[in-house]
């Protein structure tokens, strides 16, 4: 394995029902292998009963690349039979059990099946990054919906928890499968709309128009943004998938002529990744045995810092990923969090038609701006009647810092002239991973404050709950202030109550049904709020406000994000 | 919308409103405006050319 840790996998799907589908396998297999990569090869049980396949499928795995089950079927009782019939299929034509699986409809119970009956499997593919409502409600071209919820994942591999397979579990409750993305996606097109529009599979991107026959260069952007990667995570992981179909002539879905396909397929290897002399081919396999090697069972914190790279427009994402929560800042609105989900609480689900979820098996969230457009994390400043909402203003993120304990964004200072003074407000973020979830906010606020003028620096955490983009009951979660003679509690009932306490230490929400709590905590005790929303207003708030006065020096207001599981 | 400061809610973001969405334009730097949602970036005639563009007895030609 190289020292540089920039991972590329390509995975190969052999579809002989398409025209020339075994054909045009052979050419994806001898276009990676003329530029020295391996492949993992995914196939169906079906395709094992043909002799020529499995004669081939062996020289290539002489040649170094990984045979995978290809497994599509849906999670309930009678999966198992499915998957041993398949498994049975593969050691007959091959001599022994696969190490990898394909198999993104496939939760929890079923991983776990596997995993305890077939111990040689250790890599699986089992997600599409946020792929979920914008594809269910554009995608009309298959004559059906695509009904594939799987929001609220990480982007990259990871140790899915035994509980739910789209949650990275915490070590000793997780399943030894490693859950790969079916592809890697475009970090902020994926978030503003279809996931399956701006993916590293060529027919992707030919299918929303961002390349073309005269403009190919998004593709050259693509995989740069991921090396690039390489600044904030000790590794960077790249997958390809290609189905053979999508190189047929026949019906397809995307108006460029069909012969464009191999040719930007082999600009990957010829122009692409023939640019970085450090990168390593992996097998899904040999993938998921080096993360292990790297970091045992561990889903370590992960960072991706994603600029637009369709328009140029200078918006910036930064995601935050690891075992107890994901979270994604927005240097575009004054480095507001606009979306929050809480890993540590582990909930338990899985799709299926034996499950009580069904279809959906996105992981929730406690924000999601664009599903609930009000949500968020952001910060307010007043001096008098004059407010400044950091969310209306752009930022960078300046540096990303991390060790061991910690991992910690800072942004650009912004400015603020006010009538009356100027001030320059820094947001500074750190993650500390000793704690359950423990999210330090730091406003480093300076400037000279008029004589007798107080700065209000108000915390607000704008929350919801769901899936999608329909509201769901907040019914029965409790809200509560902490820190005076007696708690001030609030059981959500729409009927939109507030609550005030000066002198409170924290606002908290608690959800029971999921049996964790969500904590905002001031550094000193000040004065804090909960909201309820009513029925046309489907949120809870937490909020806190510090006053300052005078001058400020690099003045630090402390505000703590904190999500604890367990007894409450 | 509550998040946007009155005083500054001048054009909604002519890309979001082709996908019927709503979303307010923030002037950002350079003199362009920006979208707090999508990626769009523009001058005010940008923004009035996004509008026109919407329009659809200018944009669908139907030859009557």
């Amino acid at each position: 394995m190289k020292d540089k840790n920039l991972f590329v996998s390509i995975v190969h799907v052999p579809e002989i029902h398409h025209e020339n589908g075994w054909e045009n396998f052979l050419w994806l297999q001898n276009c990676a292998r003329q530029y020295g990569a391996k492949a993992t090869i995914g196939v169906k049980k079906e395709l094992l009963s043909e002799s020529f396949v499995v004669e081939q499928l062996l020289d290539y795995r002489k040649q170094g690349d990984e045979i995978a089950l290809l497994l599509n079927i849906e999670q309930n009782e009678e999966g198992k039979s499915t998957i041993d019939n398949g498994f049975a299929a593969y050691k007959k034509a091959f001599g022994e059990y696969p190490a990898s699986v394909l198999s993104s409809r496939q939760d929890a119970p079923l991983w776990k099946y596997i995993k305890e009956k077939y111990p040689e499997v250790t890599a699986g593919i089992g997600f599409a990054f946020e792929e979920g409502d914008h594809v269910y409600h554009g995608h009309q071209i298959f004559n059906r919906e695509w009904m594939d919820f799987c929001e609220g994942t990480p982007w990259w591999p990871f140790w899915p928890s035994a509980q739910n397979k789209q949650c990275p579990g915490a070590p000793g409750n997780n399943i030894e499968i490693m859950n790969f993305p079916w592809l890697v996606r475009d970090m902020i097109m994926s978030f503003l709309g279809r996931d399956d529009f701006y993916s590293s599979e060529i027919g992707d991107l030919l299918r929303s128009k961002v390349i073309d026959e005269k403009d190919d260069s998004y593709l050259k952007r693509f995989f740069e943004a991921y090396a690039k990667q390489l600044k904030y995570n000790p590794y960077s992981f790249y997958l390809v998938l290609q189905e053979s179909g999508w190189l047929s002539p026949g019906p397809k879905v995307f108006e460029e002529p069909h012969e464009l396909y191999k040719v930007l397929y082999e600009k990957y290897f010829s122009e692409i990744f023939s640019q970085y002399p450090n990168l390593s081919y992996v097998t899904l396999s040999e993938y998921s045995d080096w993360h292990k090697k790297a970091f045992n069972m561990e889903n370590p914190p992960t960072v991706c810092v994603w600029e637009d790279i369709i328009y140029d427009s200078g918006k910036q994402y930064v995601w935050y990923q690891d075992d107890k929560a994901r979270l994604l800042f927005d240097a575009d609105q004054g480095a507001s969090i606009l979306d929050l989900r809480p890993y540590i609480a582990n909930i338990a689900k899985y799709r299926g038609s034996d499950s009580k979820d069904l279809w959906d098996g996105s992981y929730p969230f406690l924000i999601q701006s664009f599903h609930r457009c009000n949500s968020g994390h952001k910060c307010e400043l007043r001096i008098g009647k004059e407010l400044y909402r950091l969310a209306e203003q752009e930022c960078r993120l300046e540096n990303v810092l991390r060790t061991e304990e910690s991992v910690e964004f800072i942004f650009e200072p912004i400015l603020w002239k006010a009538p009356n003074a100027e001030l320059s407000v820094q947001t500074h973020y750190k993650i500390d991973r000793r704690k359950d979830f423990r999210l330090e906010i730091n406003r480093i606020i300076k400037g000279t404050l008029p004589q007798n003028e107080t700065l209000r620096v108000k915390e607000h955490f704008t929350g919801c709950w769901g899936t999608d983009s329909h509201p769901v009951s907040l019914k029965g979660i409790m809200l509560s202030l902490k820190g005076g003679e007696t708690d001030e509690n609030i059981e959500y009932a729409y009927k939109a109550r507030t609550n005030e306490m000066s002198g409170a230490s924290s606002a908290e929400v608690i959800f029971p049904e999921y049996n964790f709590k969500l904590s905002l905590v001031p550094e000193e005790k000040c004065s804090c709020f909960i909201k309820e929303g009513d029925i046309n207003h489907n949120f809870y708030e937490l909020g806190c406000e510090r006053e300052l006065h005078g001058k400020l020096v690099n003045e630090a207001v402390k505000t703590i994000i904190f999500l604890q599981p367990g007894k409450l | 919308m509550e998040n946007i400061n009155p005083s500054k809610r001048n054009y909604r973001c002519p890309w979001c409103l082709k996908r019927e969405g709503e979303v307010w334009l923030l002037p950002g730097k350079n003199g362009l405006y920006r979208c707090i949602r999508c990626c769009f970036r523009g001058t005010i005639a940008d923004i009035f050319a996004g509008y026109e563009a919407l329009k659809p007895h200018r944009s669908l030609k139907t030859g009557k």
